[in-house]
């Protein structure tokens, strides 16, 4: 039996779920807000994360035609951290609109926007330059105006078009999408579908085989398997622990209403996707986030024996997400870079040669980019195991013999030692014990970062 | 048999009584129950517990949940803090007794049994350290308290029982308090989730109720676990689990399993008897009130092969079921030899001759176990006893990783290293200065070691000569820079000198 309260009974909750646009929009703001205006007093760059430099950066090796990096060489540096929140705003709205044509339930798509909201995947991209977030903005646009109808639809060519430019992976993705979408779903025998996956296709080919964009875009930061899809964990992207729960409980669910045949693929898809580079943890938390929202209106909505055990689980899970989510927002005022950072690479661009080649933590790569506007020497989104390996041999070397071949290999001239890589690092053996060689030098220091030089060999 | 409840609080009486013989037979406790002495004192002090504790490591961050402590703290309010150590924790453990004895009449029904297991269950050799103050005391009664709610709940859902509103909130209260006083909770998280699983598969129905209490209960844990160890999981990520032990020593706390101890620690006839229930109950599952305690035990099994609990911990709680499990045994025994034609005297007999061979494979074994458990001497003690009263405030001790809780409880100094790991950041690199300082022969090495942790003391107990088999004092000590602070059968060195240039003559 249904023991639902009638709707006059949570007037508050009514209110909310009827001004649910305002608020969410709000809340988005608002964190978005908090989080600049904190990085703001400690005179941290506004903008933060590796990806975000690497679309600003001009000093990169390879020519990009990433649309995050033609649009900033329009745009200026300057405004770069307005882009995120407003382009989160521009999410949420748009799912809104797709929300309604589409009749998601109310409660439902509130759930929805709220766990986006609070997500730390997402938390992160309404702070830093993402081409994911950006892919999602384009194709939810175009899903909008494609079910629009009409002559109306064919604008949806462009959004689709935009989207599919980011990497093979997302073009793919939503190559498979919208196929499904128009064929096994809609059963569709227009000629407009055929158009837009023929335009999709061809630009998919295009960007990878002449304009060699990668498969995957990214990562821009070392890969930590479990730690960065659960936030909870350590790492700054993923879904918190409880999100999970609640996803297990939504995939439960869905299991037994057999909307099957649509999810599993696609978690299948996403989970492979995440094992091969953790930066598509973006597509996995948005699943993850959806199932989340289908979990919790499943538990709300099923009539408990126990009401008493329904409030406390409900509220313990509201609790454990908001917590989860003001854990992150603390943690994320430490993030890199830091003014620290900032401060010693532009002391790197004023006083050192344009070809010197700086080596420092691979994460740190996208800031020297930038910043110090020189040469890094790992770039862990061209090729990540190769890199990765480098880096791990460098500073974890025991003995100059191991070491000085590979700086001097490399052209190793500028060491950049940031505080986060002295808390790391050992400071008794390897890496940072050999820099008390004659062959190293300290340039410059500030607070707890450190600028060496490397004498190569004559 | 007429009053079984006697007859239990009988048993549970006279275990209690052996347990606080042998606990004040010997007056001090094991060495890791002085973190929690420590922790017990301070909130009878503050309210509060150490979480910045500025003696263990020379100053760290603690992580752990406090519930054991505040019980403690508030029976310390009236009773000395060593006395109450001494009692609470062999009156909690003794309690189950009866929980063993509700939970057997339970599953089997069956009253003979039942006395049974809850005497195995009150003289099981894993649990006789007596004198050990530690939170597992709390946790194994509270553990089982909850699962025989939960039998209670699943029972009462089959029937409509009116009381089962009741038994859940009872069930919810025992659950959160669990969440407060052990990690290990999570047991009966997964036992619950092998059992959904296993329940599942044999087609048995679960319960509406039941799913709501286990979905009530994973919340709950989660949340709780995640409040007090948010920081732990941040830092050291999904090897919190390991607890950030040093690798060198993380065989000894997780080691493989060894036949031999288990049945040595659990003692022989409960082992076999519920090995035996358990292996049935698998393939046949006849008996499906025991679906839940096999759960269990194969969930315990799954998290001691995958290392992800501590050996002792499992062996303990897989202990106390298969006391539990020995009544579905006992009663198939009686039920085998009733349908046998074995004469009608070994009937009559089957019971005296139970209990005799239970009193010569547990119960002695169990006082063995007390008698042998591992606390220091009365002179070691006088020997941190000593430190404080004669050292600075601000000195650092060394002393092995067990004594580490000596120095802070009793000397009331910082120490080197302790058994608590968690949030240590650089914990390999102080244990290996650890066994250097007591294994080094070179007096440059220690030196340099004594100065980068600020080592004034260094102690040398008979136990620490035992572990590192030194035969006198350390090598590396000389007259010219070290003083004899202290001479005993403990000896304790005051560092003179320290590392620098050699100066010119």
């Amino acid at each position: 039996m249904n023991k639902h309260r009638p709707q006059n009974d949570y007037p508050y909750f009514n209110h909310l779920l009827r001004y649910q646009k305002i608020y969410l929009c709000g809340l988005l703001m608002l964190l978005s807000a908090l989080s600049l205006f904190s990085n703001y007093l400690q005179e941290k760059p506004l903008l933060m994360g590796g990806e975000s430099y690497f679309y600003l950066s001009s000093g990169q090796p390879d020519p990009s035609y990433q649309p995050l990096t033609l649009f900033f060489r329009v745009i200026p540096d300057q405004l770069a951290y307005l882009f995120p929140p407003l382009l989160s705003v521009g999410i949420i709205l748009l799912f809104y609109s797709l929300a309604q044509k589409i009749n998601i339930p109310e409660k439902k798509a509130f759930l929805i926007v709220l766990f986006y909201i609070l997500t730390p995947t997402f938390i992160f991209t309404s702070l830093a330059l993402s081409s994911y977030s950006l892919f999602l903005l384009l194709t939810l646009c175009g899903a909008n105006v494609l079910l629009l109808g009409t002559k109306k639809k064919y604008f949806a060519l462009l959004p689709f078009l935009l989207a599919s430019w980011i990497d093979t992976f997302s073009a793919l993705l939503l190559l498979g999408g919208l196929a499904v979408y128009f064929f096994p779903v809609k059963k569709s025998k227009e000629r407009f579908p055929i158009i837009l996956l023929v335009g999709i296709a061809a630009v998919l080919v295009l960007n990878a085989a002449v304009l060699k964009s990668p498969f995957f875009l990214g990562p821009f930061t070392v890969q930590h398997k479990t730690a960065d899809l659960i936030s909870d964990l350590g790492s700054f992207s993923g879904v918190g622990i409880f999100a999970i729960l609640l996803a297990i409980i939504g995939l439960i669910s869905s299991w037994q209403k057999k909307n099957v045949p649509l999810l599993l693929p696609a978690l299948a898809v996403f989970i492979i996707a995440y094992l091969f580079n953790t930066h598509t943890v973006f597509f996995l938390s948005l699943l993850i986030v959806i199932l989340a929202a289908a979990g919790f209106v499943d538990l709300v909505e099923q009539s408990w024996s126990l009401p008493f055990l329904r409030n406390a689980a409900l509220l313990l899970l509201l609790l454990g997400i908001s917590f989860s989510a003001v854990a992150y927002l603390d943690r994320l005022s430490g993030y890199p870079p830091t003014a620290v950072d900032q401060k010693a690479l532009e002391w790197i661009q004023r006083n050192t040669k344009e070809e010197t080649a700086v080596l420092s933590a691979p994460e740190n790569s996208y800031y020297i980019a930038y910043f110090a506007q020189r040469k890094p020497v790992f770039s862990l989104h061209q090729d990540y195991q190769h890199d990765y390996q480098l880096s791990r041999d460098i500073f974890s070397a025991f003995y100059i013999d191991e070491l000085f071949p590979l700086l001097e290999k490399n052209k190793v001239s500028i060491i950049y030692i940031s505080g986060e890589m002295k808390r790391q690092l050992p400071a008794q053996q390897e890496f940072l014990f050999l820099l008390q060689n004659e062959r190293f030098k300290l340039l410059y220091f500030t607070e707890d970062a450190e600028v060496w030089s490397f004498e190569a060999k004559q | 048999m007429k009053k079984p409840i006697l007859i239990v609080g009988g048993i549970f009486a006279g275990v209690l009584l052996i347990r606080l013989i042998l606990a004040f037979m010997i007056p001090e406790f094991t060495y890791e129950s002085y973190f929690h002495l420590r922790q017990v004192e301070h909130i009878v002090e503050t309210g509060v517990p150490f979480y910045q504790d500025p003696l263990s490591y020379g100053g760290r961050e603690l992580a752990f949940l406090p519930l054991f402590h505040y019980l403690a703290a508030l029976f310390s309010l009236v009773f000395p803090v060593p006395l109450v150590a001494k009692i609470l924790p062999n009156l909690l453990t003794a309690l189950l007794v009866p929980i063993t004895y509700l939970i057997s009449k339970k599953i089997t029904g069956h009253e003979h049994g039942s006395l049974l297991a809850a005497f195995i269950a009150g003289f099981l050799p894993i649990l006789y350290f007596t004198s050990g103050f530690v939170v597992n005391t709390l946790f194994l009664p509270l553990i089982f308290t909850a699962i025989y709610f939960h039998l209670l709940i699943e029972e009462g859902a089959k029937s409509g029982d009116r009381n089962l509103m009741k038994y859940i909130y009872i069930y919810a209260i025992i659950f959160f308090i669990l969440c407060l006083t052990s990690p290990l909770a999570a047991i009966m998280l997964i036992g619950l989730g092998i059992y959904a699983l296993l329940s599942f598969v044999e087609g048995k129905k679960i319960y509406r109720e039941e799913v709501e209490v286990i979905l009530f209960s994973i919340f709950l844990y989660v949340w709780v676990q995640f409040l007090f160890f948010k920081k732990s999981l941040l830092q050291e990520g999904i090897s919190f689990v390991w607890q950030n032990i040093p690798s060198t020593i993380i065989a000894q706390y997780f080691p493989k399993f060894s036949l031999g101890v288990a049945l040595v620690l659990v003692s022989i006839i409960p082992f076999l008897a519920g090995a035996v229930v358990v292996y049935r109950s698998l393939f046949q599952l006849q008996n499906q009130k025991s679906f839940l305690l096999i759960s269990l035990v194969i969930a315990t099994s799954l998290l001691t092969w995958l290392r992800l609990i501590r050996f002792r911990q499992s062996l303990a709680f897989f202990s106390v079921v298969l006391a539990i499990l020995f009544a579905a045994f006992y009663q198939d025994i009686e039920r085998y030899v009733q349908k046998t034609k074995l004469s009608s005297n070994l009937q009559r007999y089957l019971l005296p001759i139970t209990i005799l061979i239970l009193l010569f494979s547990t119960v002695l074994p169990a006082i063995n176990t007390a008698l042998l458990q591992d606390v220091p001497s009365s002179e070691e003690v006088q020997a941190f006893i000593w430190i404080r009263e004669n050292t600075p405030p601000s000195a650092t001790v060394l002393a092995t990783l067990d004594e580490g809780h000596l120095v802070t409880y009793y000397g009331k100094r910082k120490n080197l290293i302790d058994d608590r790991f968690m949030l240590v950041d650089d914990v390999e690199k102080r244990f290996q200065s650890l066994t250097s300082l007591f294994t080094t022969k070179f007096r440059t090495e220690a030196l340099e070691l004594a100065s980068q942790y600020d080592i004034e003391y260094f102690v040398l107990t008979p136990s620490a000569k035992e572990k590192y088999q030194l035969k006198k004092e350390f090598p590396y000590i000389t007259r010219r820079c070290f003083d004899t602070a202290y001479q005993n059968e403990t000896l304790i060195f005051k560092l003179k000198c320290r590392l620098g240039p050699t100066e010119n003559e």
